[in-house]
């Protein structure tokens, strides 16, 4: 579909090259962009946007680097400036702290619900409830390693920061998380925690 | 090994992201600690509720298709973009090049003073000292 660029300056292969590797990867890209957002119609628009940022800077993906992991960062940079778009303020009642400098752009604020309010949602609806009231660096760092599960290294290395960063930025997710959770579902949280 | 100083480690050590020493520290701090294995245990159903998630929604199957139709449209719009960007740019610098007075060589400019001198005129002015009529001789600085 890309063949309209001629073979003979060689960027024809350059993007056969990227429609394989997009054909490849764009499930689990959707996947991780679902997550980050909590909806379906922003994970395809933010799908969309990160995989144009990609193609324009294929010349500088460094093939030592897996695709997946170049496109996670594209997405979560992708997924910040459609926040930073949108102009979503920082909600109060969370657990902001800024030991590593972090800024929170948040979409509305859950966290007053009561519980009863969340019965009737699933409990995987209820922990990406939890999930999309995260400050999105540590929502990011919290998906890449429970979800994905990848090593803190590996996400150190996406999130282009340190390993402690990334170990602060994870505990601090899922304090946020137990908190919501705590909250907003405590039956069905409890059957996952021996001493609740 | 505090409770303070494990709290903040809770959550590595549930991932096992940690040194075999400092594994070992937070292990037997937790075997006596009820409130740090509390939260560890809270660390814990964390991660096992992110871990049990409903699968997300499948992607669309048309979605490749749609971002190489959007890829094409943007390379589309970046030649249009620059296109018309480069029209007024080439028109504006072919008018400022036409204003611009040209250099003028050495020949030329040796033409010229030639030419003004032969029009420029000169004139000597007095008086006929035998008649004593007034006097005016025109030339140039050719015919000197």
């Amino acid at each position: 579909m890309l063949s309209w660029v001629k073979n003979r300056t060689g960027t024809f292969d350059r993007s056969a090259h990227f429609e394989r590797l997009m054909r490849d990867s764009y499930r689990q890209a959707f996947s991780v962009a679902y997550r980050l957002t909590g909806d379906s119609v922003d994970a395809e628009d933010l799908v969309q946007e990160a995989y144009v940022r990609a193609f324009r800077f294929f010349h500088r993906y460094d093939e030592k680097l897996p695709f997946s992991s170049w496109m996670y960062r594209i997405i979560a940079n992708a997924h910040i400036d459609l926040i930073r778009r949108r102009g979503k303020i920082r909600t109060s009642s969370l657990d902001h702290s800024g030991s590593d400098g972090q800024q929170a752009y948040e979409v509305a604020d859950h966290t007053n619900i009561p519980g009863d309010e969340l019965i009737s949602s699933s409990f995987s609806e209820v922990v990406q409830a939890g999930l999309n009231q995260m400050n999105p660096e540590f929502r990011l760092a919290v998906v890449l390693a429970d979800i994905e599960g990848l090593s803190y290294e590996e996400v150190a290395e996406i999130m282009e920061t340190s390993v402690g960063t990334v170990r602060s930025r994870i505990h601090r997710g899922r304090v946020q998380l137990r908190n919501f959770l705590l909250k907003a579902a405590p039956e069905s949280y409890g059957r996952y925690v021996n001493v609740l | 090994m505090s409770c303070n100083s494990v709290k903040t480690k809770l959550s590595s050590y549930v991932d096992g992201e940690m040194s075999a020493a400092e594994l070992q520290q937070v292990k037997r701090h937790v075997a006596s600690c009820p409130d740090c294995y509390k939260q560890l245990e809270q660390f814990r159903g964390v991660r096992t509720s992110l871990r049990d998630l409903d699968a997300a929604p499948e992607a669309p199957s048309d979605l490749p298709d749609r971002v190489l139709r959007t890829i094409k449209s943007s390379r589309t719009n970046y030649f249009k973009f620059a296109f018309a960007l480069a029209v007024p740019v080439l028109l504006a610098a072919m008018i400022i090049s036409s204003r611009t007075p040209k250099p003028i060589s050495n020949s030329d400019r040796d033409l010229t003073i030639k030419r003004q001198l032969a029009k420029d005129r000169i004139f000597d002015a007095g008086t006929d000292p035998t008649s004593g009529a007034s006097l005016v001789h025109y030339t140039s600085f050719e015919g000197r």
